[in-house]
C-alpha cells in the first residue's frame, strides 16, 4: 500500500467522515506495509493540533486500531513504546484520557504476561499521577479497574516491587466509587491487593476504603441488563474484610455494630462476614470481642428471628470456636477455646436445669455450634456435654422431653464425624456405650415418637467412622430390627427405613440374619409393613439370589389363594421386587442376578399361569403386570448389550415360537395370537419392558415378525387391554427400527390402511389408537414421514365421533411415559421434537378451530392445550400471548380438562408473561369470576380461584381497578358448598383484600 | 429490636398438622358444612404483632376455643392472650375480626372474646370488639389498619 | 295478629346502611352508610326511586343523618368528626355548613323542634349543642361532657327543649339548660350495656330505649308532686324504668322507633329481625305491659342498624341493613 493512501484514510477519520482507516490499517500494520513507527509519526502531526478533539480522535483511532491486532503484530520494543506514548498522553487534556485508557487496556489484555518489564509499572505511575479516576466516567473507570485487573493477574511480581505506592495508588482510585459494576471488579483487585501486599501504613485506609459499604445496602433497578445481584456484591466485600489478619481489630468493632442494629439483612450480613473472618483474624483478635460477640451470637439463637439468622449465628460461633482454638501439634491445656467452652457450658447448664426444658434446645445448638469449630473443641464440648445430656434424660421421665433429648444427644455424638481423623471419634467411643443403652432403652417405652427418635438415632450411630464396636454393631441393628419386626405403629416402622439402609452400608453381614424372619412375615396381615424392608436387605449378592427367589414363589403362591386380599398382597410383592431393582442400580452382582436369574422366573411364572386350567386372576391383572413390568424395564435397561441380547433371546423364545416352556401343560403359550384367550395375550404388557429398552447398538433380528405380530394384535384382539398394549409396543420398536426398505413398506402400507379406514365418519377407535401410537413413534424419532401420519390425525379433528379421541390423541403423542419411548429405555428421541410439533402444527390448529362447527371446536382448543403443556416455559412464554383469544374461549368451553389447562396456561402467563396479560385483564377477570361459581365441576371452580390469586401479582395500577367486583364476587364463593374450593376462595380474597390497604401489598 | 417487648421469650407451640383431604370432600356432589376446625384454619396464621410468631404457635387461638354451628349461621372464638396484661389484646381481637370479615359467609354471625380469666382487662377488651360502630370505626383509621394488615399478611 | 308487608327494596348503596330518616312530610327518605354517600328516596307513581345523590360531603362513613323541622335541611354525621348540612331551598341539594370541632367519630345529629338548635353527640364522650342564626350559621353553643364512654345518640324532646342522650356507659342522660350553660339533669341506669338508641313517645313523658344487652326499656317520667310518690329533686322530673322487655330479641338491638301516630314501637336488631311491639289496651302507667306484634325474620339478610315510623303515613315504616338494602314495609293487621 503506498504511504499517502493510508495518510489519506487517518485523515478522513480524523475529520469523522468515515471509520475505514481502522480496518486499512490493521492489514495494513499486519501485512507489515505499514511500520508502526511510521503511524506514530503520522499521527504525531495531528497531536500538535490546538483542537484536543482532534488530539482525541487521534488517540481514539490508535486504541481501535491496537485493538484489531493480533498478539504477535507487534514487537516487544514496539509495544513497550505503545505504552509509553499512551501513558505520555495521559498528561494530555482530560478528554483524551479516556481514550488513552482504553488503548493502554487493549495493550495490557492482549500481551497480558508477555508485558514487557516495567510497562506495568509505568502505566500505573501514570494513572496515578495523572488520572483522577473518580472525575471519569462508569465505563472509563471500569477500563482503569480492568487495567489493575489484569495487571495483578498477570504481572504481580512487578506490582508487588512498587509496594506501597501501589496500594496508596488503588486506593485513592477506588475511593468514593459507587457503581455496582466497578465496585465488584475493584472488590476482586482489593483482595488481591490485600492477600499479595503488604499494606504497610496504609493498612487502616485499606479497611475504610472497602468496608464503608458495609453492610451492602442494593437493590438491583427493575429490567437490570447487568444482572449484578446483592449476594455478588455482598461476597465480594466480604472477600477483602476477611482477606487480612490486620483488618481483624478494625472490623469486627464494625460487625458488632451492625449486629446490634434493627435491620435483619444487616445483621446477616455480619454475622456471615464473621464467619468467614473469624479464622483469619486470629485467636488474639476473636478473644478481645469474645464476650459482646457471643451475647449477639446467644440471642440470634434464643429469640430467632428468622431461621436464616439462626443458622449464620451458629455458623459464626463455629467459626470463632475453629480461630480460638489451638494449632494442631501445640500444647492444647486450657486454651482459648476450651475457656470459652468452659463459659459457654456455665451458660448453658442453667438451662439444662430448666423445668420446662425450655430453652434447652436453643443451648444445645450453641454447644454444637462450638463443637463443629474444631477437632479439639469437639472433644472438648462433646466429653462434657453427653454426660449431662445423660443425666438429663434420666432426670425428665417425660416421652416429649426425652425425644428433645435423645435427639440432640445423638446430634452431639454425630458430631465428631467432621473430624473423622482426628481425636474427636475416639472421645465419642469412649462414652458411647451409655449413650446406646439410653438410645435402646427408649425404643421400649412404648411411645411411639420416642421410639421413632431413638430408633432414626441409633441409624446416624451406626455410621460413625470406628466408634462402634461389633458387639455395640450387632446390639444396635438388632434393637431397630426388633422394631421392624414387631413393632405395630406405623409411624415408627417407616422411621426405620433409613436406619436399615445405614445398616446395609455398614454391616452388610446382618441381611443373611434378617431376610428369613423377614420373609416368614410376608402375608396379608404384614405384608406392607415388611417389604420395604425385604427390599433394603436383599440388594447384596450373597442374599439377592436366594431372596428374589423366596419371593417369586410366595407371589405364586399369594396368587393362588382365593381371597379378597390377594391382589393387595401381590401388588405389594412386586413393589417389593421394583424397590430391589432400584436400590440394585450401580451393584453390578446384583443387576446381574436380577438379569439372569429374577426376570427369567418372572416370564416363566407367568407363562405357566396363563396356561394352566386355574389359572390365577390376580397374576393376570393389569396391576400386578404394569408392577412387574416396571421391575423388568428397571433392570433391562440397565444392562449391556451382550447380557441384553441373551435375555432378548430368550423371551422371544418364549413369546415367539409356537412351544411352551412348560411340557406338562395342554395348552400351548401363544401370546402374541389374535385367536389367544386374553390371559395370555395381556402378557403383551410384560414384552415391551424388554423389546423396547434394546440399547441403541442392538439390532433386532425378529423386527419384521413383531411389527406384523404386533400389528395384527393391536387392532384385531377382542381384549381391551390387550390391544392397547400392544399398540405401545409396536411403537416402542418402531422408534427404533432402521430406515430401511422393510420400514419404508410397513409405512406406506400403515397409512394407506389408516386413510382408507379412518374417515370422517369412522367409529373405529382400535385403528385410531394404533394411528396415534405409531404417530407417537415416528414424531419423537422424527422421522421424515411423521408428518404424513400427524395430518392424518389432525384431519380427524373434525370427525363427530372420533374427533374428541384424536385430540386426547395428540396429548399421548407429546407426553411422555414411563413404561415405553423415554429416555431411559434408551428411545431414538430427537431433540426438541415437542416444539417442532407445536411450531409445524400450530397454525392448522388455529385455522382449523376457526373454521370449525361449534360440535368440534373444542377438538382443536384441546389438541392445542396438549401442545401448550409440552412446552418448555420460555417457548411457552413466549408463544401465548398470540394463542390468548383462544385461550379465553377455552375458558367458556364446558370441558372440565381444557377449561383446567387452559387456567393452569394463564397462571404461567402471570407468573412469567405479566407483561402481555396486563394489556388483556379485562377479558380475563370477568371469565374467571364467572368461573368461580360453575356448578358442575369443583375442579373448575378452584382452578379459578387460583388464577384470580396469582393475579394478584400485576401490577397495582392495573388490578386496582378490579378489586371492588372481585372483593364482591368472592363474597358468594366463600360460602361453596366444597371446603376444597371455599379454601382457595379465603386466599384469593384476602389477597385482593390486602390490595391497595396500607400493610397489604406494595 | 426498638423497645421492650412485653413477653420475651414464648412458650412456642407446635403447629398442627395439615388437614387430611378425605375422599368426601373431592366429591363434587357432597355438601361439606363448615366446621371448627375450617374457621381455626383460618385464624391460626395470624401473625403476633410483637413476635415473629403465629396465634397458634403462640396458643393465642386453639381449635377447641372455636366454636362454630354452620346451621345456626354462628361462629364463637375465645382467644387467650399470652400474658394477662398484654397490652396487644384488643389489636389481637380486631385482627381476628378481620380475617373473619374477609373469610367467612356474611351470614355468620361472629363473637370474639378473650377467654374467660385469662385477662386483667377482658371484659372492657370483650365491649370494644363486640361493638361494631368501635370496629368499623377503628377499622378506617388508616395506622391501625396498617398495623393489622401486617398481622394478616401470610409470611413465606 | 299483624304482620310486616314488604313493600319495595331499595337497592343502590356500596356498602352497609347505618341510619334512615324521614322527612317532617314524610315524602322523602334519606338513607346513609359506610360508602359515604346519602341517597334521597322519594315516590314516583307506585314506586319509590332514589331522586338524589349526595355525594363527596365527607371522608368517611356517614353514620346518621336528620331532618329539620321545616323540612328543609338535612344534617348529616360523620365518621370523618365532622357534621355536614345540606339545604334544598335552592332546588338541589347543596351543603352549605360543615360543623367541625369534635375529636373524632360523630355518631348521630338531631334537630330541635324549633329549629334553632342542633345536637351532636361522639365518640368524644361530647355532646354539643350548635345554635342556627338568622344568616344560617352555626355556632357551638354549648359542649357538654357528661357521659364517661362514646355517646351512641342524642335526640331532643318532641315540645320541650331538653336533650336526650345514651351511651357505651350504659346510661341515658337528660340536658337542659340552666341559666348560662346546658347541663345534665337526670342519668337514667338500668341497661347492663351499651345504649344503642332512645325514642320519646308522642307525649314525651316516656322513653324507649335499646341496648347491647338485647332489651328495650320503657323510662316514665314523673313530675314534682306527682301522685304516685315517687321522689323527685327540686323542679326536676324523676324517671324510671316501668317495663323491661327481654326475652325477645338474640342479639344487640340496634334501633327503636315510637311512632308518635299509633303508639307502636319498632325494634332493628342484630338477628336481622324487624320486630314490633304495642302497648296492651290494659296497662298500669306505672308497670306497663307491652307485646309483640309481630316479627319479621330475616327482613334483611345482615343486622338491621336503623327503622323508622313514618311521620305522616301510620304503619309505613323504613329499614337499613348491613347488607346495603333500604327496605319499606307496611304494618298489615289482622
Amino acid at each position: 500500500m503506498s504511504a499517502p493512501m493510508w495518510k489519506s484514510e487517518v485523515e478522513k477519520y480524523i475529520k469523522l467522515l468515515e471509520n475505514s482507516a481502522v480496518e486499512v490499517l490493521s492489514n495494513g500494520l499486519q501485512g507489515k506495509s505499514v511500520s508502526l513507527l511510521e503511524l506514530v509519526e503520522s499521527i504525531g502531526e495531528h497531536l500538535t493540533s490546538e483542537d484536543h478533539e482532534i488530539r482525541g480522535r487521534v488517540i481514539k483511532l490508535l486504541s481501535e486500531v491496537l485493538g484489531k491486532l493480533p498478539i504477535t503484530v507487534l514487537s516487544p520494543m514496539e509495544v513497550k513504546t505503545m505504552v509509553t506514548y499512551l501513558c505520555e498522553r495521559l498528561q494530555d487534556h482530560h478528554s483524551i484520557q479516556p481514550q488513552a485508557l482504553k488503548g493502554i487496556l487493549t495493550l495490557v489484555t492482549g500481551n497480558g504476561s508477555n508485558l514487557p518489564e516495567g510497562c506495568a509499572d509505568m502505566i500505573c505511575r501514570s494513572i496515578f499521577k495523572e488520572v483522577q479516576v473518580q472525575t471519569l466516567s462508569q465505563t472509563d473507570r471500569c477500563a482503569v479497574y480492568n487495567i489493575y485487573s489484569t495487571l495483578l493477574s498477570h504481572k504481580l511480581p512487578e506490582l508487588q516491587k512498587m509496594g506501597n505506592d501501589f496500594v496508596f495508588g488503588f486506593i485513592q482510585s477506588m475511593d468514593t466509587e459507587k457503581d455496582p459494576r466497578n465496585l465488584l471488579l475493584a472488590f476482586h483487585c482489593a483482595r488481591t491487593i490485600i492477600l499479595n501486599f503488604s499494606l504497610g501504613p496504609f493498612v487502616e485506609e485499606m479497611f475504610e476504603v472497602t468496608s464503608c459499604y458495609f453492610p451492602i445496602d442494593f437493590t438491583p433497578p427493575p429490567n437490570d441488563e447487568f444482572r449484578i445481584t446483592r449476594e455478588d456484591l455482598i461476597s465480594g466485600l466480604r472477600g477483602c474484610l476477611s482477606a487480612s489478619p490486620e483488618f481483624g481489630p478494625l472490623c469486627v468493632p464494625l460487625l458488632l455494630d451492625k449486629m446490634q442494629s434493627d435491620v435483619q439483612s444487616a445483621i446477616l450480613d455480619s454475622l456471615l462476614t464473621l464467619a468467614e473472618s473469624a479464622v483469619v483474624y486470629g485467636s488474639k483478635c476473636i478473644k478481645e470481642f469474645q464476650a459482646p460477640l457471643y451475647r449477639c451470637i446467644k440471642q440470634e439463637i434464643f429469640s430467632p428471628r428468622t431461621p436464616e439468622l439462626a443458622s449464620a449465628a451458629e455458623t459464626a460461633l463455629t467459626a470463632m470456636s475453629a480461630a480460638l482454638s489451638p494449632q494442631p501439634g501445640l500444647s492444647t491445656e486450657d486454651s482459648d477455646v476450651d475457656v470459652f467452652i468452659k463459659e459457654v457450658m456455665q451458660d448453658s447448664k442453667r438451662h439444662f436445669l430448666d423445668e420446662d426444658l425450655r430453652l434447652f434446645v436453643p443451648s444445645c445448638r450453641l454447644l454444637l455450634a462450638l463443637a463443629l469449630g474444631s477437632d479439639h473443641a469437639c472433644c472438648a464440648v462433646v466429653g462434657q456435654t453427653v454426660p449431662l445430656l445423660e443425666d438429663l434424660y434420666n432426670k425428665f421421665t417425660g416421652a416429649t422431653q426425652r425425644k428433645q433429648i435423645i435427639e440432640m444427644l445423638v446430634k452431639f455424638l454425630c458430631s465428631c464425624k467432621t473430624f473423622a481423623g482426628g481425636k474427636a471419634p475416639k472421645v465419642v467411643s469412649e462414652m458411647i456405650s451409655s449413650s446406646l443403652k439410653i438410645l435402646m432403652s427408649s425404643t421400649s417405652q412404648s411411645n411411639g415418637t420416642l421410639t421413632s427418635a431413638a430408633v432414626q438415632g441409633l441409624g446416624q450411630v451406626l455410621t460413625l467412622p470406628g466408634v462402634l464396636t461389633s458387639e455395640d454393631m450387632k446390639t444396635s441393628c438388632w434393637c431397630i430390627l426388633e422394631q421392624v419386626l414387631n413393632s405395630e405403629d406405623k409411624l415408627v416402622r417407616s422411621s426405620c427405613v433409613e436406619p436399615c439402609k445405614e445398616m446395609m452400608k455398614v454391616y452388610p453381614e446382618i441381611s443373611t440374619e434378617i431376610l428369613p424372619k423377614l420373609i416368614e412375615k410376608i402375608n396379608p396381615e404384614e405384608g406392607e409393613a415388611i417389604l420395604p424392608f425385604v427390599a433394603i436387605f436383599s440388594v447384596h449378592k450373597s442374599v439377592i439370589s436366594k431372596t428374589t427367589e423366596q419371593l417369586l414363589s410366595k407371589l405364586q403362591q399369594e396368587s393362588q389363594a382365593m381371597s379378597e386380599s390377594a391382589l393387595q398382597t401381590c401388588l405389594w410383592i412386586t413393589s417389593c421386587l421394583v424397590d430391589i431393582s432400584v436400590y440394585a442400580r450401580g451393584n453390578s452382582d446384583c443387576v446381574s442376578v436380577l438379569s439372569l436369574e429374577t426376570v427369567p422366573a418372572v416370564y416363566r411364572i407367568c407363562a405357566s399361569n396363563a396356561v394352566s386350567d386355574n389359572y390365577s386372576d390376580v397374576l393376570s391383572s393389569p396391576q400386578v403386570l404394569q408392577t412387574l413390568s416396571v421391575f423388568i424395564k428397571n433392570v433391562t435397561t440397565l444392562l449391556d448389550s451382550g447380557t441384553y441380547a441373551r435375555l432378548y433371546t430368550l423371551v422371544t423364545k418364549l413369546y415367539c415360537e409356537d412351544s411352551n416352556s412348560d411340557t406338562t401343560q395342554q395348552k400351548s403359550f401363544r401370546p402374541l395370537q389374535v385367536d389367544s384367550p386374553s390371559v395370555q395375550t395381556c402378557l403383551v404388557t410384560l414384552l415391551t419392558p424388554t423389546l423396547c429398552s434394546s440399547p441403541k447398538q442392538f439390532t433386532m433380528p425378529d423386527i419384521q415378525k413383531y411389527r406384523e405380530l404386533l400389528t395384527d394384535l393391536s387392532l384385531r384382539s377382542s381384549h381391551d387391554y390387550t390391544r392397547s398394549e400392544a399398540a405401545k409396543c409396536l411403537a416402542g420398536i418402531l422408534n427404533k427400527a432402521p430406515d430401511d426398505e422393510e420400514m419404508a413398506v410397513y409405512l406406506q402400507q400403515r397409512r394407506d390402511f389408516y386413510v382408507h379406514t379412518l374417515t370422517s365418519t369412522s367409529t373405529d377407535t382400535s385403528c385410531l389408537q394404533q394411528c396415534v401410537w405409531v404417530t407417537k413413534a415416528l414424531v419423537m424419532r422424527g422421522h421424515k414421514e411423521a408428518n404424513k401420519f400427524v395430518n392424518i390425525l389432525l384431519g380427524l379433528l373434525d370427525s363427530e365421533f372420533l374427533g374428541d379421541r384424536a385430540a386426547e390423541g395428540v396429548g399421548v403423542v407429546l407426553t411422555v411415559y414411563e413404561d415405553v419411548l423415554n429416555p431411559s429405555m434408551h428411545a431414538n428421541i430427537r431433540m426438541l421434537y415437542k416444539q417442532r410439533f407445536f411450531t409445524e402444527n400450530s397454525s392448522r390448529l388455529t385455522e382449523g378451530f376457526q373454521n370449525a362447527s361449534a360440535g368440534t371446536k373444542k377438538n382443536y382448543l384441546i389438541a392445542l392445550s396438549h401442545c401448550l403443556q409440552s412446552l418448555p416455559k420460555s417457548v411457552l412464554v413466549r408463544e401465548l400471548p398470540q394463542l390468548f383469544p383462544l385461550l379465553v374461549q377455552s375458558l367458556l368451553c364446558d370441558n372440565v380438562q381444557l377449561q383446567q389447562s387452559t387456567m393452569d396456561a394463564l397462571c404461567t402467563m402471570i407468573t412469567d408473561a405479566p407483561d402481555f396479560l396486563v394489556k388483556h385483564v379485562d377479558s380475563v377477570i370477568p371469565q374467571l369470576l364467572k368461573l368461580t361459581t360453575y356448578k358442575p365441576a369443583m375442579r373448575v371452580r378452584t382452578s379459578a380461584l387460583r388464577c384470580l390469586l396469582e393475579l394478584v401479582s400485576l401490577p397495582a395500577p392495573v388490578i386496582l381497578p378490579y378489586k371492588p367486583q372481585v372483593v364482591r364476587s368472592l363474597e358468594g364463593v366463600l360460602d361453596d358448598k366444597k371446603r376444597l374450593v371455599r379454601l382457595e376462595a379465603v386466599k384469593a380474597r384476602n389477597e385482593w383484600c390486602l390490595l391497595g390497604e396500607p400493610g397489604g401489598k406494595k | 429490636m426498638a423497645g421492650k417487648l412485653d413477653n420475651a421469650n414464648p412458650v412456642i407451640f407446635e403447629q398442627s398438622k395439615e388437614r387430611q383431604v378425605l375422599p368426601e370432600e373431592e366429591d363434587d356432589d357432597v355438601t361439606d358444612k363448615i366446621d371448627d376446625r375450617e374457621v381455626f384454619d383460618m385464624i391460626r396464621n395470624i401473625n403476633d404483632p410483637e413476635h415473629p410468631l403465629t396465634l397458634e404457635e403462640l396458643n393465642v387461638v386453639e381449635n377447641a376455643r372455636v366454636k362454630v354451628d354452620d346451621e345456626n349461621n354462628y361462629v364463637g372464638i375465645e382467644f387467650t392472650p399470652t400474658i394477662p396484661h398484654c397490652s396487644m389484646a384488643t389489636l389481637i381481637g380486631l385482627s381476628i375480626r378481620v380475617k373473619l370479615l374477609r373469610s367467612l359467609p356474611p351470614r355468620f354471625k361472629v363473637d370474639v372474646s378473650i377467654t374467660p380469666g385469662t385477662h386483667a382487662s377482658e371484659v372492657a377488651v370483650n365491649k370494644q370488639l363486640a361493638d361494631k360502630e368501635r370496629v368499623a370505626a377503628a377499622l378506617e383509621n388508616s395506622h391501625l389498619i396498617e398495623v393489622v394488615n401486617q398481622c394478616l399478611a401470610t409470611r413465606k | 295478629m299483624a304482620k310486616l308487608q314488604e313493600l319495595m327494596k331499595l337497592s343502590g348503596h356500596q356498602d352497609r346502611v347505618w341510619c334512615v330518616a324521614w322527612n317532617p312530610t314524610g315524602t322523602l327518605l334519606a338513607s346513609c352508610g359506610g360508602d359515604k354517600i346519602i341517597r334521597i328516596w322519594g315516590k314516583e307513581g307506585d314506586k319509590w326511586v332514589c331522586k338524589s345523590i349526595l355525594a363527596e360531603g365527607h371522608q368517611r362513613t356517614i353514620r346518621s343523618v336528620g331532618w329539620s323541622p321545616c323540612g328543609n335541611y338535612l344534617a348529616s354525621a360523620s365518621f370523618d368528626a365532622t357534621t355536614n348540612i345540606w339545604s334544598r331551598k335552592e332546588g338541589e341539594f347543596e351543603c352549605i355548613a360543615s360543623l367541625e370541632g369534635h375529636e373524632n367519630e360523630v355518631k348521630a345529629v338531631s334537630w330541635a323542634p324549633t329549629g334553632l338548635l342542633l345536637a351532636t353527640c361522639s365518640r368524644d364522650k361530647s355532646v354539643w349543642i350548635w345554635e342556627v342564626t338568622e344568616d344560617e350559621e352555626y355556632e357551638c353553643a354549648s359542649v357538654i361532657s357528661s357521659h364517661t364512654q362514646d355517646v351512641k345518640y342524642a335526640v331532643w324532646h318532641p315540645t320541650r327543649e331538653m336533650l336526650a342522650s345514651c351511651s357505651y356507659d350504659n346510661t341515658i342522660k337528660l340536658f337542659k339548660e340552666e341559666i348560662d350553660d346546658w347541663t345534665c339533669c337526670n342519668t337514667l341506669e338500668s341497661h347492663t350495656s351499651t345504649v344503642w338508641k332512645i325514642s320519646f313517645d308522642q307525649t314525651g313523658h316516656r322513653i324507649v330505649s335499646c341496648s347491647d344487652d338485647k332489651t328495650l326499656k320503657i323510662w316514665q317520667e314523673y313530675l314534682p308532686g306527682n301522685p304516685e310518690g315517687i321522689d323527685t329533686i327540686g323542679k326536676e322530673s324523676a324517671w324510671k324504668c316501668v317495663c323491661t322487655l327481654s326475652g325477645y330479641h338474640n342479639r344487640v338491638i340496634y334501633d327503636v322507633d315510637w311512632s308518635h301516630s299509633n303508639g307502636l314501637i319498632v325494634s332493628a336488631c342484630g338477628d336481622e329481625c324487624i320486630r314490633v311491639f304495642r302497648e296492651e289496651e290494659i296497662s298500669d302507667k306505672n308497670q306497663p305491659s307491652f307485646s309483640l306484634v309481630c316479627t319479621q325474620n330475616r327482613a334483611h339478610s345482615q343486622d338491621v342498624n336503623s327503622v323508622a315510623w313514618n311521620p305522616k303515613e301510620p304503619g309505613l315504616l323504613a329499614s337499613g341493613s348491613d347488607d346495603g338494602d333500604v327496605k319499606l314495609w307496611e304494618v298489615v293487621l289482622d
